[in-house]
């Protein structure tokens, strides 16, 4: 039987006279990474302020956490970016140290060498106004990080970052929720990238989640399986093949990603 | 809530330019105090009015710089909203930057009354006999600052922009509310309302008293109660 680790059940929000979430049903199980998509402005911040308390919901009912958490217990087991919210005057470390004294993390000194090291700021000396936007994200995606939380909540986690960043977003990720068991929530627009992360996933469409699906659901979504053929002579295995009765309907040649491109030409690496 | 005040003080306790600047103004009150009291050589007059006078124009200008480092730079990165997001309750945060900022406040006003002290002690003045009055001086004018922040403090949480606090704690500094109910005060209609007892001014300067106690406490807790509702209900921005 599954943990759930966050559910919300007919969650209502409006922001004035205008209603974002009609009514939002979502359960996300425990060390599973979950993808959530939707247009601009369908409400997928919404939902994880609604989550983290930064906003009040109108109806329905919220449960984070393990079982017999309070709702404060739970928020509490969570990490998050939402947006980078640091003091433009102040170092990544020193950012990171203000958010270990609030979060109450033990052992900051260690923590923050960790996270920075994995989001490969460890070295930046320059103070935070001086970030690019992906050096911003990153030092966000530290400082989710920080105290190994139970649940980890992401928004756009990967806007504005090169593919290299991208990718090692992902591979931390992947990381975190493969060694640590931890609960991933991700928003992203870069659906491929949400394909290669996430376990399952939701589609957040009119305020309202309008289909949940898993990994597996997208390949039974096609009729069809391919294979892979090699071949010195490529006619003469489509004549063998036609003459078995396999009907040929189309060929291509097999293409390599543009990320796998990319990384060829300079030199980065995928981790994985 | 300890959590957040120890972040704000250790972040802030960083801040260089922050000592550069109140080193300025105790340096001018060293200086003004100093000179103030070199004409006649142990002039106590003189001593006691240069004092009194630095004190209460320099209380506006520390009372900005403060407000700055606890309220700016917060509302500039919108770091409260992590606060928040941790798990720190709005009205805590209220109360916790509320505290950061007079605790500062009463830090800077006893070192203005012991660097009063120490230049009294260079020349040769009895400063005993003063500085008890000096202490009151002081006193007091925390207390007014701790009325005015209050009530700027709603403004501040409401509007999200500590630019709208400096103008309400400026009204309140530069006496234009006093000026403003003594008119009132003195129309027919009102008069018997004897409202001019009412301000902040006029409270701290009775301070013996219980009810000007009561009605100062007055002001601050009304103050919390309003920044509480518009804070707490405010959606904040990311």
């Amino acid at each position: 039987m599954s943990d759930i680790v966050i559910s919300l059940r007919d969650v209502t929000k409006r922001y004035g006279m205008s209603k974002v979430l009609k009514g939002v049903n979502l359960d996300i199980e425990k060390g599973e990474i979950y993808g959530l998509i939707g247009k601009n402005g369908s409400g997928k911040t919404t939902i994880f302020k609604t989550i983290l308390g930064l906003s009040e919901f109108q109806g329905g009912t919220l449960f984070v956490g393990d079982e017999g958490d309070t709702l404060k217990q739970g928020r509490a087991k969570i990490g998050f970016f939402i947006g980078t919210h640091f003091f433009p005057y102040m170092t990544a470390k020193q950012n990171l140290k203000y958010y270990c004294k609030l979060k109450g993390v033990k052992g900051a000194r260690a923590e923050i060498n960790r996270v920075l090291e994995i989001v490969g700021l460890k070295d930046v000396k320059s103070k935070f106004k001086a970030y690019s936007l992906g050096m911003k994200q990153r030092l966000g995606v530290a400082a989710a990080m920080l105290g190994n939380p139970e649940i980890i909540i992401l928004d756009e986690p990967t806007n504005g970052l090169d593919p290299q960043g991208i990718a090692d977003v992902r591979n931390v990720l992947k990381k975190l929720n493969e060694e640590y068991g931890t609960t991933i929530v991700i928003s992203s627009h870069i659906l491929g990238e949400l394909q290669n992360t996430a376990h399952r996933f939701a589609i957040l469409n009119d305020g309202v989640i309008a289909n949940v699906f898993s990994q597996e659901d997208l390949s039974v979504e096609s009729e069809y399986e391919y294979i892979k053929l090699k071949s010195s002579d490529i006619q003469m295995a489509k004549e063998v093949l036609e003459h078995v009765g396999i009907e040929i309907q189309g060929e291509k040649k097999e293409t390599v990603s543009l990320e796998d491109y990319y990384f060829n030409v300079v030199g980065g690496q995928e981790n994985e | 809530m300890n959590k957040m005040i120890r972040a704000d003080f250790s972040r802030i306790s960083s801040r260089v330019p922050r000592y550069i600047i109140l080193l300025l103004i105790f340096a001018a009150e060293a200086a003004t105090i100093y000179f103030a009291t070199g004409g006649s050589f142990g002039d106590k007059r003189y001593y006691e009015l240069s004092f009194t006078l630095f004190c209460s124009a320099t209380q506006f200008f520390i009372g900005l710089i403060e407000m700055a480092y606890i309220f700016g730079d917060d509302l500039k990165a919108k770091v409260m909203q992590l606060g928040i997001g941790v798990g720190v309750n709005r009205r805590k945060i209220v109360f916790a930057k509320w505290f950061e900022i007079v605790i500062l406040i009463a830090i800077d006003m006893a070192v203005m009354v012991g660097i009063a002290y120490a230049i009294g002690t260079i020349r040769q003045i009895p400063v005993n006999t003063f500085i008890m009055g000096f202490t009151k001086d002081a006193i007091r004018n925390w207390i007014s600052f701790v009325v005015f922040i209050s009530i700027s403090m709603i403004f501040i949480f409401a509007f999200q922009s500590l630019a709208i606090g400096y103008v309400i704690f400026t009204i309140f500094n530069f006496d234009i509310i006093n000026i403003a109910v003594s008119v009132l005060a003195n129309m027919k209609l009102l008069k018997w309302l004897h409202l001019d007892q009412y301000t902040v001014t006029a409270l701290v300067g009775h301070l013996k008293s219980v009810k000007s106690i009561a009605l100062l406490a007055a002001y601050v807790i009304v103050s919390f109660i309003i920044t509480f509702i518009v804070y707490g209900s405010k959606e904040l921005e990311f």
